[in-house]
């Protein structure tokens, strides 16, 4: 059993150059195939989650995101939707006036007019999901703003109770 | 031979200097490799100069540790090296690609926030759950991203265990060079209970972390962030974690670690350094204390930079879980009794085969971060003597 444990510490020991060696002369491909095997992404608090729609305009164009509600198990209460406008050409309209309708009903549920001057939005909500804005980010060609929201089935639960 | 190694000779248990040239060859391969990736010699002549210093400063190093069989001295300067030009690089790369060194909210959002090593902690558990990484980064596109720093610490934990501590954290070696700045500690006894705390920062800032689907170490007490990348302050909550940080970085990384001749942040705050002494249990590395040699006179655990040995341990004849393979023990016991040793293998024998087995992958991990670092550093230093500005 001894003599079994020590040629098994000396591979060990022996194989730890190799890994070292193997880790980072093989980085690009660990790191894919690592990033395949788990499959996971950036979570949606930080990258605006995914885009499932995008309209567009006459030299822009508007990506909506998915509502973020994510928790650790289920949904929270609060989140955020983040409204991306992309310039098609040199630059983005000095005003950009947009309807959002969250969750694709029909229904507007919020307006909002960005200047991309003065990187100022105002928001005109017409639902009582919408709680206001959260931040608005200048990415160079890009805009974005994101508004802050309360979950429907939030609101649902509290008018049933 | 000459007078100056004649006495170096005399001074340390050691190798000759043949078989030290030997045992280097192999390193001065395998680091022109790494450092050209692959065989790639610049072609600038300034390019060409900065490798060849980096490289012989690296080998230069190495052939030192084996012909003196001192570790820790010859780790310490190469350590305090990269961490110095890690910070030099860093902040001029951001001045010179963002303008500030300010974490904007834009930033945050485009996934520009290279990944840091001491966020691993904090996403394992949210990984596992949602399958989302609760940080502004990136997985795969764009420097220090997520996947290529997780196979990293992966790699090293595997080779090395907490032996990245003091052997891959830039961070660290901040708080190993303040810590040298001293002949002599000012405060001297530091109880041994709050050697504890950074497990209790791992509970705390984990399970914060994923209560709140976001780093709360990294928001909130990170000192790092002092010498890195910080939030632009753009409200009363990131001034509060503002001051905490710098107040964090001044106490624990520049002003204890001088005082106290440890590394205090990672003896005493580092999630991430705890996170790692777990992977000591799984690494074949470790270092060992020879009883019959020992004469309890307690200099290895004076001289220990993060609290990982203790009358107890010494008496077990073992470092704590939390010990980064760093060698200063080794180095200063007088007796000769503190060694490195392969798990498994017959304690008290193979003591130098032990050690070059450890510091040949442990200064792979060392040159491999360390000397495009430090390369960028020395260049940037450059420019600053030439134009007076390190920004290009």
């Amino acid at each position: 059993m001894n003599r079994l444990k020590s040629i098994l510490g000396h591979t060990w020991a022996v194989l730890a150059l190799p890994i070292m060696l193997a880790t980072f002369m093989g980085l690009d491909y660990w790191a894919k195939s690592l990033a395949k095997i788990t499959d996971v992404k950036i979570s949606p608090w930080f990258s605006g989650g995914e885009i499932i729609r995008t309209l567009i305009r006459e030299n822009y164009m508007t990506k909506l995101h998915r509502p973020v509600f994510d928790g650790l198990f289920g949904e929270r209460k609060e989140g955020f939707v983040q409204v991306n406008w992309v310039s098609l050409d040199e630059n983005l309209p000095p005003v950009i006036n947009e309807e959002i309708d969250i969750d694709g009903d029909g229904t507007n549920d919020f307006h909002i007019q960005f200047n991309t001057l003065t990187n100022r939005a105002y928001l005109t909500d017409y639902s009582d999901r919408i709680i206001g804005i959260e931040a608005v980010y200048n990415l160079g060609k890009e805009r974005a703003v994101r508004v802050r929201l309360r979950n429907s089935s939030e609101i649902l639960r509290k008018k049933k109770g | 031979m000459s007078k100056t190694s004649g006495a170096l000779k005399q001074a340390f248990p050691q190798n000759s200097l043949l078989k030290s040239f030997f045992l280097v060859l192999p390193m001065l391969f395998l680091t022109a490799m790494i450092m050209s990736e692959g065989g790639k010699i610049p072609k600038n002549p300034l390019h060409l100069i900065l490798f060849v210093i980096v490289y012989i400063f690296f080998n230069g190093m190495f052939f030192l540790m084996i012909y003196t069989g001192k570790t820790d001295r010859y780790r310490a300067i190469l350590f305090t090296t990269l961490a110095a030009s890690m910070v030099i690089s860093f902040i001029s790369n951001l001045i010179e690609t963002r303008g500030s060194m300010a974490l904007t909210g834009e930033d945050m959002i485009s996934g520009n926030t290279p990944f840091c090593h001491m966020v691993i902690p904090m996403i394992l558990i949210p990984a596992a759950l949602t399958k989302t990484i609760i940080f502004p980064g990136s997985i795969l596109e764009g420097f220090a991203n997520v996947a290529t720093m997780f196979v990293i610490w992966i790699g090293a934990s595997l080779a090395l265990g907490r032996g990245f501590c003091s052997w891959g954290c830039f961070f660290g070696g901040l708080e190993d060079g303040f810590s040298r700045l001293r002949r002599k500690p000012i405060l001297k006894h530091i109880p041994l209970k709050w050697s504890y705390m950074p497990y209790a920062v791992l509970a705390v800032v984990v399970l914060t972390s994923t209560l709140a689907l976001s780093p709360t170490y990294c928001e909130w007490l990170c000192p790092f962030k002092a010498v890195t990348e910080f939030v632009e302050i753009t409200s009363f909550q990131v001034l509060v974690q503002t001051i905490i940080f710098v107040s964090l970085f001044v106490g624990l990384v520049v002003v204890l670690p001088i005082l106290t001749k440890r590394r205090t942040q990672c003896g005493l705050l580092c999630p991430l350094g705890a996170l790692q002494s777990f992977t000591n249990k799984l690494n074949v590395f470790e270092i060992r204390i020879d009883r019959e040699k020992c004469v309890d006179c307690m200099l290895c655990a004076k001289a220990c930079p993060t609290f990982s040995l203790d009358a107890k341990s010494i008496a077990k004849g073992r470092t704590r879980l939390s010990c980064t393979k760093c060698g200063k023990c080794v180095d200063v016991c007088p007796k000769n009794a503190i060694y490195f040793h392969v798990k498994g293998t017959p304690v008290g024998s193979g003591h130098d085969k032990s050690r070059l087995l450890f510091i040949y992958p442990a200064l792979i991990l060392l040159a491999t971060f360390g000397s495009g670092t430090i390369k960028g550093a020395l260049h940037r230093i450059l420019l600053l003597v030439t134009t007076g500005s390190m920004i290009q």
